[in-house]
């Protein structure tokens, strides 16, 4: 309620109503309404009214109506008067301006202004009605259009959007985000949607609710597990979204380095080997290129014998005697005794 | 007119009956004059005989015979024919005067002209202010807007035949929701109309000043004058010119002189057969370069109760030099309509909209580029109403918008209002349900309104609630309120109104609070 403290507002709103009491004033003092004032004449054009006058005056005096004056437009015309029609003074209508019948035959742009000039059709009931020509419903009528009301659009000030509402002008507001949020992108600097090439199709992070808390369709990379819930930044540093590898080493560089044992023993950069998208901890090999079952299932550094996940060693287990070894394989064309060999005839560990 | 002799056929209806007769909306300019006598026919085909008590230019006093005045109880307002032979017009009305006659009882007692003075200034109208604030829990979303606004007429301007009429507002608007607004923090008045008009023969008129042409609403606000010649026939011929003000202020500007002509065909008599069409030819230039040509054609007709229809477009030959100024159809609306049974009627139409290429529009749009100047759309649609027992209203539509650049998903709406609850005069309640289709968004919406008046209406409070429903893949969970708002209007005299309400929205993420009251004095 700041709004009633601010002194830029409340100056043009307290003359508005100072002329606004004016002018009622003076109205008040000089112009009748359904009575008769001699110096007028008729208030209404009278030639085509009934030649009994007893209908409306009383016999003593043509300025009073009579008390139980009551003109039934719809039985007396066939045209019902609803709503604010009901209220309004004869010569709104029936003036020199024209035959009413004509205006009627206009619909309500024959008496009413169009200020829409045609653009919105000629069915003002669309939108307005007799009960009051301020239209109500407009979030269900707008749902006819290319662009329902959702979110704070259903809030803002019709003129947020249609600048010249005000002339009625509603037709040809474009559709899209951008073209009304020019001010908002060119503030969007974190991140900095401009230099992103973001300038368009802003749906596809943004809802209709508002601006902050954007939700990017990340499908390309879904952002589940660890990823869920950083801020943007953590991984485009530098308000760089694009180009971004998908590959985890690209972003974890710096945690494979200072990760225990991973440089040492040359652990491979394709980090999903052990580690799942839920976090570094815990960490499972996924050692499918070589079952480790049965008699395999064995501590790392059992054939690892170096430390080095690179290197693995087959004949410290297997086979001590090449002697024996060479004689086993002595049908084996290019059979060699040496661990890598073992692998290429035998890659799951078995005979 | 007829020649002597001939017989004439004309179009009337009843305007009012006395026990002397029935007045109808025809006089002396359908060839009608006192003491002629002729023959009434009527819709279902009966014939009676009239005499002519008394005519004024348009309007007449008939006396039926002795059987037709037992009728006339049930034709009030309907239809008629009169078949008549023309008799030579008295010399002293053969020269329209563009005047109405002097105002004289038409059962007046012969010499015995009341002594009235001249009618002049007789002014009605209205002033008002209003007051709107909106307060939610986004500060983008707060704004206020103070408004006072006027319209009326004065006629018969210092005992003239010239009438004044205006019409307009200031508005001041302030709030964070308005910050971007062009009219941020200023007191913008905006006219809508501030005219002179004369009368001229028949329904002809000259108007000066500023004004939007009712007989051709297309050619927007204007500055400058307007004449409509009236044949008497079935032929008007208007022209207008002058210059349009600023199209979001309505300032007024020297930017875009328009002028246009145009001619309105009509036969037939509303309420029965009918057929008015307007058409004009437009030119505009824009800050001194040819900028708009364009042919604008309003039509309205009618077969009774049973069948309407109207139309309006606007075909743009794209004379502007811009990058896609072409030959266009810029905006089409037609609305077609039969009661096909007092259950059944059947409502049909098609509109469509493309943003013409000119520079005023250009200067109008928040970027340059040609992006925007698309094929725009048309959008078509049929429903009905039924009119049902139990003073029910049903109606349907179902609609489908062709679009370059959006989604062409069907839209549909259905209604249900009924009317006089429990016998309630003037009371209704009503009931829309509508599909939503919007960007990356579907579902359902709902909107339940009711009309309660009291003391003859001179009370009324609107209530109105809005509900929702999106696909779970929208975002939604279920049926949620979006709305509720009750509005009031209250006569509180004959001269005095007030009307206020409040609209509270809640849901994705932004709640708000609307505050609306005003003040009317009318005369």
């Amino acid at each position: 309620m700041d709004l009633f403290r601010n002194k830029q507002l409340m100056r043009p709103i307290g003359w508005i109503g100072f002329l606004l009491v004016l002018i009622i004033g003076g109205c008040q003092l000089t112009i009748p309404r359904n009575g008769w004032n001699k110096k007028l004449g008729p208030l209404v054009p009278h030639t085509s009214f009934p030649g009994d006058c007893g209908i409306c005056h009383l016999p003593d005096g043509w300025d009073k109506l009579r008390a139980d004056f009551a003109f039934d437009h719809t039985a007396e015309t066939g045209y019902p008067l609803e709503g604010v029609h009901s209220a309004a003074a004869c010569l709104r209508c029936h003036n020199d301006r024209g035959p009413v019948q004509a205006y009627v035959a206009r619909g309500c742009s024959g008496c009413h202004l169009d200020p829409h000039a045609s653009s919105l059709g000629l069915e003002c009931e669309r939108c307005h009605s007799q009960i009051g020509w301020e239209p109500i419903g407009l979030i269900a009528e707008h749902a006819r259009t290319r662009f329902p009301l959702m979110g704070v659009h259903a809030i803002a000030a019709c003129e947020s959007c249609h600048e010249g509402a005000a002339a009625g002008q509603f037709r040809g507001t474009p559709t899209r985000c951008e073209t009304c949020h020019q001010s908002d992108l060119a503030m969007a600097t974190n991140p900095d949607h401009a230099s992103n090439g973001w300038t368009s199709n802003c749906q596809k992070c943004h809802l209709p609710s508002g601006w902050t808390g954007a939700f990017v369709a990340h499908d390309f990379f879904p952002l589940m597990g660890g990823h869920a819930g950083l801020d943007c930044a953590q991984c485009h540093v530098g308000g760089i979204f694009t180009g971004l590898s998908p590959d985890c080493f690209s972003c974890h560089s710096v945690d494979y380095q200072s990760a225990p044992d991973h440089v040492a023993n040359s652990y491979s950069h394709d980090c999903t080997q052990c580690h799942t998208i839920n976090g570094w901890i815990p960490a499972s090999i996924n050692h499918t290129f070589f079952p480790l079952t049965g008699p395999h299932n064995l501590s790392c550094v059992e054939c690892h014998t170096t430390g080095n996940t690179q290197v693995f060693s087959c004949i410290d287990c297997h086979e001590h005697s090449q002697l024996e070894a060479d004689k086993d394989h002595s049908e084996v064309d290019g059979y060699s005794y040496n661990s890598q060999a073992c692998y290429q005839c035998h890659p799951n560990g078995t005979h | 007119m007829a020649s002597a002799a001939e017989t004439v056929r004309t179009q009337a209806n009843i305007t009012y009956r006395i026990p002397e007769g029935v007045y109808i909306n025809a006089g002396t300019d359908a060839g009608l004059q006192q003491g002629l006598s002729g023959a009434m026919v009527l819709e279902d085909g009966r014939t009676l005989a009239f005499e002519v008590v008394q005519a004024a230019r348009k309007t007449a006093l008939l006396r039926l015979d002795g059987a037709g005045s037992d009728l006339v109880g049930s034709l009030q307002a309907r239809p008629i024919e009169l078949v008549f032979e023309a008799a030579a017009p008295p010399e002293d009305k053969a020269k329209p005067s563009g005047k109405d006659e002097p105002f004289v009882p038409l059962l007046a007692p012969a010499r015995r002209a009341p002594e009235i003075a001249p009618t002049q200034n007789i002014s009605h109208g209205n002033v008002g202010v209003r007051q709107t604030y909106q307060g939610g829990t986004d500060n983008q979303l707060d704004y206020a807007v103070t408004r006072i606004y006027t319209s009326g007429n004065i006629d018969r301007l210092f005992g003239s035949a010239w009438s004044f009429n205006w019409s307009g507002n200031a508005r001041y608007r302030t709030g964070d929701g308005y910050r971007n607004h062009s009219e941020f923090e200023t007191l913008q008045p905006l006219v809508y109309s501030a005219m002179l008009q004369h009368p001229l023969a028949g329904d002809g008129f000259v108007r000066l000043g500023r004004f939007l042409p009712l007989e051709l609403p297309g050619v927007g606000y204007l500055d400058g004058g307007q004449v409509e010649v009236d044949t008497t026939g079935h032929w008007k011929f208007g022209a207008v010119g002058g210059l349009k003000p600023n199209r979001v202020s309505l300032d007024v500007s020297g930017d875009e002189p328009t002028v246009a002509g145009y001619a309105t065909f009509e036969v037939g008599q509303f309420g029965s057969a009918y057929y008015s069409g307007t058409a004009g030819l437009l030119g505009a230039l824009y800050k001194g370069e040819a900028d708009r040509l364009a042919v604008l054609f309003d039509q309205r007709a009618g077969f009774g109760p049973r069948f309407d229809l109207f139309s309006t477009a606007e075909l743009d030959f794209g004379v502007a030099n811009t990058t896609n100024s072409q030959i266009q159809l810029s905006r089409f609306d037609l609305v077609a309509s039969s009661r096909l049974h007092s259950l059944f009627t059947l409502r049909t139409g098609a509109d469509h909209w493309q943003r013409t290429d000119s520079q005023a529009q250009r200067d109008l749009l928040p970027f340059a580029g040609d992006q925007l100047f698309d094929d725009g759309y048309w959008r078509y649609w049929i429903g009905a109403r039924h009119d049902l027992p139990w003073r029910l209203d049903l109606n349907e539509e179902l609609s489908y918008i062709v679009s370059d650049a959006t989604d062409d998903a069907m839209r549909w709406r259905i209604g249900l209002t009924h009317s006089r609850l429990l016998g309630w005069a003037f009371s209704s309640l009503s009931a829309t349900l509508y599909n939503l289709k919007a960007q990356d968004a579907s579902g359902y919406g709902g909107l339940v309104s009711a009309y309660l008046p009291f003391w003859d209406t001179r009370l009324a409070i609107r209530p109105s609630a809005s509900l929702r429903w999106l696909d779970p893949d929208s975002g939604g969970d279920g049926i949620s309120l979006t709305y509720y708002a009750v509005h009031l209007d209250a006569r509180v005299s004959k001269a005095w109104t007030i009307s206020g309400g409040l609209t509270s929205t809640s849901g994705d993420g932004a709640d708000a609070l609307l505050f609306d009251l005003g003040l009317r004095y009318s005369w």
